[in-house]
């Protein structure tokens, strides 16, 4: 690699947390924040635009699907590398992050020569990277058998971005009309996407969907 | 005269007998038939003749001051039931008949009716209570006598208020009586929940439906106690208070790394530029606390609590790892003057518990135990190995008020307390009880009054081998190879060998490193090599598992290897890996 310092794209909508970062930048000769988004709506015009090579992302925004997003912009814009920064570890954020072709997963508590290394890291060497604290969360299963592989997939796995990104709000408590409006969709689009997560997650009624997302963390934020 | 008497009657005069066309067609005899009174007596009362004739001689004694009823059997075998009722003119006598048969039929038939409404009304499981207008109590169910403790006996006739508490009693007496004259309710038809009193004393819940039958000024209550009902409601939204406070402290905890992560880093930037020494001091101190901080809130997400956690837990936890997380959080739970002391050896099993629920768990025990102590208050979580009983416990030890054995025998039960409930996580003890139970473990009390109290959780050691100490005796982890072309993929691969405890060595396609592997991560450039096919082979018969990344080329189907077609999926790969690792520590 060149030493050409590390472009980096904060894409998070917490402001003040992005400058902080810019400021702590700023010691590193190597690193570089080129630019900052309020969500990932814009992610490839302002990816091309800038070129950064690492693109630090938030999950829990408003706006559009950040793993969607980030699919996107892997067949775009290739040679910007995702790694994300969030304030939850959890397991289907951790494997959707993969799924969408990230290189890195990082907590917002982890140590900031951590993350900054974690950049570096991943720009230089191409290679995927967990922090610590990441790493220490993700337990292992005891007692698999062979054939038995399938369904340890998480039934959160099986849903689309989209229906991610709609049980989300069912999980926040927005209605049906309100999705359809934040998403610019109709309402029998909603209740068709409400229906299918309903049949991939085995579930039969809303309020056990609710109690679900509660459960599985997505109605936090 | 008597012959026209529309009733039987029957005239005496000495032995001579004569009855009237009515008491004809009452008995079915003529009167040349039964002629004299001992024909009479011998034909109409079969083998009770005796028992009758003694009967009419003693009212004749008398003077025929009372009547009788008695049965008859006619000439043509019917049985009547006929009341006598004698009189004496000069020397003789009338008797006059009056056939009873249907009055006693239609009596038995509303006897057997009532007995039979009664038995309905007592196989329902409903209380059923029926009270006239003036709230007297006219029927009581068995189901009303086993909801209120009372018998029939007891209740029937009295005022129904006194199945309510003295509070509800005037109100209930006043709001009849009102009704009555307006006859406006908004209860009757209308279900509704009230509390009631049982004989006992003791208040519950029962829902309650009203009917009044108008023309009889009859008022009907059906009713069922709802108090295990009533508790399952609590629970659940105790269970559910719990989930939401849980979740909204685990939102705190993320929302303040948001905070936390510019402020460590605008420190860094002020490290780095050098401070003066005057103020280094109070730098440290800063760094001091937003370390603190940052562990609050990297432990409060360990409270997000599901409340419909349950069965066993597959959370393998490592008590020393759980306490290092969750410190900062506990430590706080307790009042400032109490001591605390924690001491968690570093050499325990790993116990089959979510931490969350540990936490939980924790929790309440530590909370319970500040309310116990009194200023001087000492309080010890501790742990250790049960060597014979093969399980790990974990207890609290408080020198506090300690418990009577009522209170520590109830200590379990949800809801029971020793205090108003406040916006503790209020379950208590049932709620530790339920966590240590989720994970196949007990929970044991130790209390003396005035002496303190010690609560102890004992988990089964969980039932695992460390993959560390499953290689061969070597006491070292296992290898895994990664052949893998892609930086990316390898890395992910390698990211989740660590977390599973492989150590990992990267080797070229067509490395010979596989020798002490115990598993080999390959992808296709590896198949591509024609002679990998058979290096393979070999691993595989040595012991070493392999997992190939992306399809399986024809000549390698009747390997047995573990594929992942697409190692983008990352739990197919991690469940790949894992179970390479259970394969491998058997």
């Amino acid at each position: 690699m060149t030493n050409l310092p590390i472009r980096v794209l904060c894409v998070e909508d917490h402001a003040f947390l992005v400058d902080g970062l810019r400021a702590r930048f700023e010691i590193e000769t190597d690193i570089k924040c080129v630019g900052h988004l309020e969500s990932a709506d814009g992610l490839i015009a302002t990816a091309v635009e800038l070129r950064p090579d690492i693109v630090l992302m938030d999950i829990e925004m408003p706006g559009p699907d950040p793993f969607e997003a980030v699919e996107d912009l892997m067949r775009m814009v290739p040679s910007s590398r995702v790694v994300f920064l969030s304030a939850y570890i959890r397991d289907h954020y951790i494997s959707a992050a993969v799924n969408a072709g990230a290189f890195g997963y990082f907590s917002k508590s982890d140590e900031t020569d951590e993350i900054i290394e974690g950049i570096r890291t991943v720009a230089r060497r191409g290679v995927f990277v967990l922090s610590p604290k990441v790493k220490a969360r993700c337990t292992p299963t005891k007692g698999l058998k062979r054939g038995q592989i399938e369904p340890l997939t998480t039934k959160l796995d099986s849903l689309t971005p989209r229906e991610h990104e709609v049980l989300r709000m069912i999980g926040r408590g927005m209605t049906r009309t309100e999705i359809a409006k934040t998403l610019c969709r109709s309402v029998k689009t909603i209740d068709g996407h409400r229906e299918k997560i309903m049949d991939k997650l085995d579930i039969h009624d809303r309020g056990e969907l609710v109690r679900f997302t509660i459960r599985e963390g997505l109605a936090e934020a | 005269m008597v012959e026209n008497l529309s009733s039987g009657a029957v005239f005496i005069e000495g032995d001579q007998l004569y009855m009237n066309a009515a008491a004809e067609e009452l008995t079915g005899y003529r009167g040349d038939e039964l002629s004299t009174v001992d024909e009479w007596f011998s034909v109409l009362f079969g083998n009770r003749r005796e028992e009758v004739r003694r009967k009419y001689e003693s009212h004749r004694q008398r003077g025929f001051d009372t009547r009788s009823t008695t049965l008859i059997v006619r000439k043509d075998g019917q049985e009547r039931r006929v009341e006598f009722t004698g009189s004496r003119w000069n020397t003789h006598e009338i008797w006059l008949l009056h056939d009873e048969t249907e009055l006693a039929q239609a009596a038995r038939a509303l006897k057997e009716s009532e007995l039979r409404l009664q038995a309905i009304l007592d196989t329902a499981v409903e209380g059923i209570i029926t009270a006239d207008h003036s709230g007297l109590v006219i029927s009581f169910n068995r189901a009303a006598a086993h909801i209120f403790g009372y018998t029939p006996d007891e209740i029937l006739g009295q005022n129904i208020s006194m199945l309510m508490p003295p509070s509800y009693r005037q109100k209930h007496t006043d709001y009849i009586e009102q009704y009555l004259k307006a006859r406006q309710s908004k209860i009757i038809g209308v279900g509704m929940e009230i509390v009631a009193q049982r004989k006992d004393g003791t208040t519950f819940p029962i829902e309650l439906a009203i009917s009044e039958i108008d023309h009889l000024h009859i008022f009907t209550g059906v009713l069922r106690d709802i108090s295990d009902r009533k508790e399952i409601e609590a629970r659940l939204m105790q269970g559910h208070r719990l989930s939401a406070i849980g979740t909204l402290a685990a939102g705190l905890g993320h929302d303040m790394n948001n905070i936390l992560l510019p402020v460590r880093a605008r420190l860094d930037l002020i490290d780095h530029a050098g401070l003066p020494d005057a103020v280094q001091e109070h730098f440290v101190e800063i760094r001091k606390s937003t370390k603190y901080l940052q562990d609050l809130a990297d432990g409060l997400h360990l409270l997000v609590m599901d409340s419909g956690d349950s069965g066993v837990s597959e959370e393998l936890t490592s008590l020393n790892d759980w306490w290092e997380q969750v410190h900062s959080l506990l430590g706080r739970a307790l009042p400032k003057e109490v001591l605390f002391t924690a001491s968690i050896p570093s050499d325990l099993p790993e116990i089959r518990v979510a931490p969350h629920q540990l936490t939980q768990a924790v929790l309440n025990m530590l909370v319970n135990s500040g309310k116990a102590v009194g200023a001087d208050g000492r309080v010890e979580l501790w742990a250790d190995v049960d060597e014979d009983n093969q399980c790990v416990r974990l207890g609290v030890t408080d020198n506090g008020s300690g418990m009577s054995d009522e209170v520590r025998h109830r200590a379990i039960e949800p809801f029971f307390t020793t205090q108003s409930r406040g916006l503790g996580t209020g379950l208590g003890l049932s709620l530790v009880h339920r966590v240590v139970q989720a994970s196949g473990g007990t929970i044991e009390i130790q209390s003396e009054v005035g002496k303190g109290t010690t609560i102890i959780l004992k988990f089964p050691e969980a039932p695992q081998q460390s993959i560390n100490e499953s290689s061969q005796g070597t006491g070292r982890p296992p290898l895994a190879i990664i052949s893998v072309q892609d930086p990316r993929t390898g890395s992910i691969a390698e990211s989740l060998l660590s977390i599973i405890g492989f150590d990992v060595e990267p080797a070229n396609a067509d490395a010979d490193a596989t020798d002490h592997a115990a598993l080999w991560i390959i992808d296709a450039s590896v198949q591509a090599q024609p002679q990998n096919l058979d290096r393979v082979r070999q691993c595989l018969t040595e012991g070493c598992r392999v997992i190939v990344l992306g399809a399986l080329p024809p000549e390698w189907e009747s390997l047995d290897v573990q594929v992942v077609e697409n190692p983008n999926d990352f739990f197919k790969l991690r469940a790949a890996i894992e179970l390479a690792a259970d394969e491998v520590s058997q």
